[in-house]
């Protein structure tokens, strides 16, 4: 599916948006400046592990096809020992890129958070919105994968998606982002919310 | 709302701050943080408390809350928000995260209560999760260990260490604890140790401390009579004698099949059933 896409981005034009990973050391974004450059500094480590250029073409499908000029600050990665487990870096990096491929593609300028499990669960919401925290947010789901195939990434989309069926049956909506770092790719899905009456 | 609003933000800004202190490895800092971080969620739940009609902000609230407790440790604030979630009309997948917090509060509080002074009625939370993952071979230790509220993580420990266990507040199990196993082990190798961490975490977790470590011969800072008790319950965590028995009377006497049955090392069925090389 990534190789069509690519073919047809090339040749059909397909549309391209500018994306950073400093978006998420703003502060503006609904989270802290300092972990929002702990998010980047993973997504960064993950893409400097695979040599990709600065910026570098994101893939982003799913719902929304189109190419992400991503700029990932090259020169700011600190060395290996800080990332010493791909597994840690390649999961916090994953968050750091969905977050920033989602606010656009949402139309949402910032993420709500709430502490789940060993880390923060995300939503992304108009957090303007005066009837409370959380109302009318989705919830935003994340795997991220260092070096994976197109079959790869469609596993865990559907391991994912399987994960949260519960919010399609409870009214609550969720996207799933999987994140792949070798052939940068964003595929990012919104599951349906079945109308119970 | 705008109140609800400042605490919640408050409380995550604390939150990320305190993941970043623990991830440095500094425990006590990551700890307060995480405490004020409760506490400001604490004040946002409450003050949605009484609107029922508010979900699914009133249950994340209460969910979030409860979360950061039990990362603390605070068995009793983190059931205090668990129930207040329950009590209202949570969305189907946040009233099952509760539901599954509530049981993780559950086990964290039999493994560390006093059973010394007075002795539990029929079997403990711990016994029954422990029942659950070792009534098959080979027992799903792994499974069992993050039942316990334990992460299990693999990683290059060097050609002398096998494992260890350490309080990880930033991405540790519900307990507060990691497992971890040297990645160049074999499989059997590193069932052994998963077992003989979990086997410290029931018996020594008073004795961790900021991490224990197990060399080659399962020897730690621990006296050998500690390390024996983890010896004696990770065999039969990992090769429960009715398990064993059953096999036998089926007609697996054989050690090679019995050691692959269990997925253990050889040497380790042989010591399980007393025989001398």
């Amino acid at each position: 599916m990534l190789a069509l896409i690519r073919l047809t981005a090339g040749a059909m034009n397909l549309p391209s948006l500018t994306l950073g990973l400093d978006r998420l050391k703003s502060g503006s974004i609904g989270m802290s400046a300092v972990y929002g450059a702990f998010l980047a500094e993973a997504a960064s480590h993950c893409l400097k592990a695979n040599r990709h250029p600065d910026p570098v073409a994101l893939y982003v499908t799913g719902d929304d096809c189109f190419v992400a000029h991503l700029g990932w600050c090259d020169s700011a990665v600190p060395d290996d020992a800080t990332w010493a487990d791909p597994q840690e870096a390649t999961e916090y990096g994953a968050y750091g890129i969905a977050i920033v491929v989602a606010l656009p593609l949402t139309k949402t300028s910032r993420v709500e958070r709430s502490a789940r499990g060993p880390g923060i669960d995300y939503w992304m919401g108009d957090s303007r919105d005066q009837t409370g925290i959380f109302q009318r947010s989705a919830r935003l789901e994340v795997s991220g994968i260092l070096k994976g195939d197109n079959a790869k990434i469609a596993a865990r989309l559907k391991e994912k998606i399987s994960q949260t069926n519960r919010s399609a049956s409870s009214g609550l909506s969720a996207y799933v982002a999987i994140v792949e770092f070798s052939a940068p790719e964003a595929r990012l899905v919104r599951k349906a919310t079945e109308l119970s009456l | 709302m705008s109140d609800t609003r400042d605490f919640h933000d408050r409380a995550m800004d604390l939150f990320e701050l305190g993941l970043l202190s623990a991830r440095a490895g500094r425990l006590g800092e990551s700890r307060a943080l995480f405490t004020e971080a409760m506490e400001n969620e604490a004040k946002a739940a409450d003050s949605v408390a009484e609107d029922y009609s508010l979900e699914p902000t009133r249950s994340i609230l209460c969910r979030s809350a409860a979360s950061i407790a039990l990362r603390i440790g605070d068995t009793g604030q983190a059931k205090r928000y668990v129930a207040a979630g329950l009590a209202g009309s949570p969305p189907e997948d946040i009233k099952e995260e509760l539901s599954v917090l509530y049981e993780q509060v559950l086990v964290l509080e039999a493994a560390t209560a006093d059973y010394r002074l007075t002795a539990p009625r029929g079997l403990t939370i711990i016994e029954q999760i422990s029942r659950r993952f070792r009534s098959n071979a080979p027992v799903n230790i792994t499974g069992l260990a993050r039942a316990l509220g334990l992460a299990v993580r693999q990683a290059a420990l060097g050609p002398d260490i096998s494992g260890e266990i350490f309080p990880d507040l930033y991405r540790g199990g519900s307990s507060g604890y990691t497992i971890r196993v040297n990645a160049s082990d074999s499989t059997e190798q590193k069932r052994l140790t998963v077992a003989h961490e979990i086997a410290h975490f029931l018996r020594h977790r008073d004795r961790i401390g900021n991490r224990l470590i197990d060399d080659r011969m399962y020897r730690s800072r621990l006296e050998s009579t500690k390390e024996r008790e983890a010896e004696e319950l990770a065999f039969e965590l990992l090769m429960p004698r009715a398990l064993i028995g059953s096999l036998r009377s089926a007609g697996t006497n054989d050690l090679v099949t019995l050691a692959a049955r269990f997925n253990v090392p050889l040497a380790v069925i042989k010591r399980r059933l007393g025989i001398k090389d």
